[in-house]
């Protein structure tokens, strides 16, 4: 008898099929975009303390893209039939995600590693400091944004306008109000204090978290999934 | 004629009932308004054509200058920086989002059937192409309203004049090019998803051409009142207008031309896919 439970609960992951469904491209871009930004910094070792900046926006931006072209319900192919299958629909979101972030995730931190050891005085803790959080954040709030909207498009300008809001934030906004600090992507350090600025990461690591805890939520709700009561146009 | 029409109002409906008008409209407002809250602010600390008036002695007050409103002109050249940051956040909207209008026949499973119609190609494409267009000025209409009248809340007085010149010739061209761009090289896409990303490669090229609309659009107020020259920092005057329409002319050269062959890839594609 307990036998037969563990068996029926003991779910599998469908990886080749998810690092189909989430595609390499955008990972390549992350890869080509900051293996260039390395080679020039490694061309003028003035410039390296910069690279981690790049790193800081190329990122979160490319994960934010990615992030949104994961799952849409309006754009998946076989829906029903995916969802017929004897498991928790929060697989297909868990597997997808995993397959990016093994993608992108892997390639930053190679890359950031690589920084590191080309880039003197630099710590690998402050370089994915700079990353991880915004990262994070975006991908949970443009995942949010395709499930909810039910199509990638949503997403991918949510990515958009999130980054080039932070970017005209640091900029602009944040001269104006100051108070805005601990919501901004592309702070810089050095005009916070260290405990504001671990704030300001832990409130981008929330953030996304309910992102992707929204995200999760909503995958149990199998008829919302399907669109029921929704308009039927695509 | 009226399959044409037919296209055009079944596809400004379903562009409606998916959201992707409701949210480039929101889009549109919000850039509008957004970088007016902001440039209000950073205007009330610098105004720049009060500094410049204010340079110039009674003797020798230029004969643009004469007879300016300070506060009016100054609110109508923050209009200038509003409406540049508001096409460009528009812009982006635009591409993203049009591209999806004829890759969802293929993803919806009716392209088949739409083959079996009596229409050509020009047909269906120029019907897709007017449907986004139509879409986007009944968008530009309706939001253009209500924007004027928030700028009023925001900014204060500005030349209405300005604006409405400033809403027509900074969002129309460059918003139907981009539009043009996003459905007709999409069509090439068989899901929504290969749409986007071609929306993403297209990105780049539409900021291009953004960029030819700043200095030569950006200036047409000067064509109403020379002091407007100075929004897209040329010396007010006769020079000033001649140079500005020269640039109108020539990027509009530059806009239809990038259209007439983006039709025509777009046109190929769709004989190219038919004999196969």
């Amino acid at each position: 008898m307990t036998q037969t439970l563990t068996q029926k609960h003991r779910w599998i992951f469908a990886w080749k099929f998810s690092f189909r469904a989430t595609g390499w491209l955008l990972a390549l871009i992350t890869g080509a975009l900051l293996f260039a930004r390395l080679m020039i910094a490694l061309a003028n070792m003035e410039l390296a303390e910069s690279t981690f900046a790049s790193f800081e926006v190329v990122i979160p931006l490319i994960a934010g893209l990615h992030a949104s072209l994961l799952f849409a319900p309006d754009d998946e192919p076989a829906l029903e039939l995916l969802l017929a299958a004897p498991r928790p629909p929060v697989y297909l979101i868990l597997e997808r995600l995993g397959a990016m972030v093994a993608l992108q995730g892997g390639l930053a931190l190679a890359l950031s590693v690589l920084a590191v050891l080309l880039t003197q005085g630099a710590n690998l803790f402050d370089v994915i400091n700079h990353w991880l959080p915004p990262s994070v954040c975006i991908v949970g709030l443009c995942m949010a944004a395709t499930l909810f909207a039910r199509r990638m498009t949503f997403g991918v300008l949510a990515a958009i306008t999130l980054c080039v809001g932070m970017a005209i934030g640091a900029e602009v906004i944040l001269p104006m109000f100051p108070d805005l600090w601990f919501m901004v992507f592309y702070v810089n350090s050095n005009i916070l204090t260290s405990e504001q600025y671990l704030v300001n990461r832990l409130f981008l690591f929330t953030a996304g978290a309910v992102g992707l805890a929204l995200v999760f939520y909503r995958m149990n709700d199998i008829e919302n999934l399907l669109g029921f009561g929704e308009v039927k146009n695509g | 004629m009226t399959k044409l029409s037919a296209i055009v109002r079944y596809e400004v409906l379903m562009a409606w009932r998916r959201r992707s008008l409701p949210i480039l409209w929101i889009l549109l407002f919000a850039g509008v308004v957004g970088f007016a809250l902001l440039i209000a602010d950073v205007n009330r600390q610098t105004p720049a054509v009060e500094n410049a008036l204010q340079q110039n002695t009674a003797a020798n007050v230029p004969e643009w200058a004469q007879g300016i409103d300070v506060l009016l002109a100054t609110h109508t050249i923050a209009l200038v920086q509003i409406m540049i940051a508001g096409m460009v956040f528009y812009v982006i909207g635009v591409t993203l989002m049009s591209g999806e209008t004829i890759p969802l026949d293929r993803q919806l499973k009716v392209r088949e059937l739409l083959d079996t119609l009596p229409i050509s190609r020009a047909q269906y494409l120029g019907g897709k192409l007017l449907s986004g267009w139509g879409g986007l000025v009944l968008g530009m209409v309706l939001v253009g309203i209500v924007a004027a009248l928030a700028l009023r809340l925001v900014i204060g007085v500005y030349d209405l004049r300005i604006f409405s010149a400033l809403w027509v010739a900074m969002l129309l061209p460059i918003t139907f090019l981009a539009a043009a761009f996003s459905i007709l090289l999409c069509s090439a896409a068989g899901s929504r998803r290969a749409a986007v990303l071609i929306g993403l490669v297209l990105m780049p090229v539409v900021m291009v051409f953004v960029t030819l609309a700043v200095p030569s659009f950006a200036g047409i107020g000067a064509l109403i009142e020379p002091i407007y020259a100075v929004g897209i920092l040329l010396m007010p005057g006769d020079e000033a207008n001649a140079e500005i329409v020269n640039r109108i002319s020539n990027t509009l050269l530059v806009y239809g031309l990038a259209l007439a062959v983006t039709w025509g890839v777009a046109w190929w594609y769709a004989r190219r896919r038919e004999t196969r």
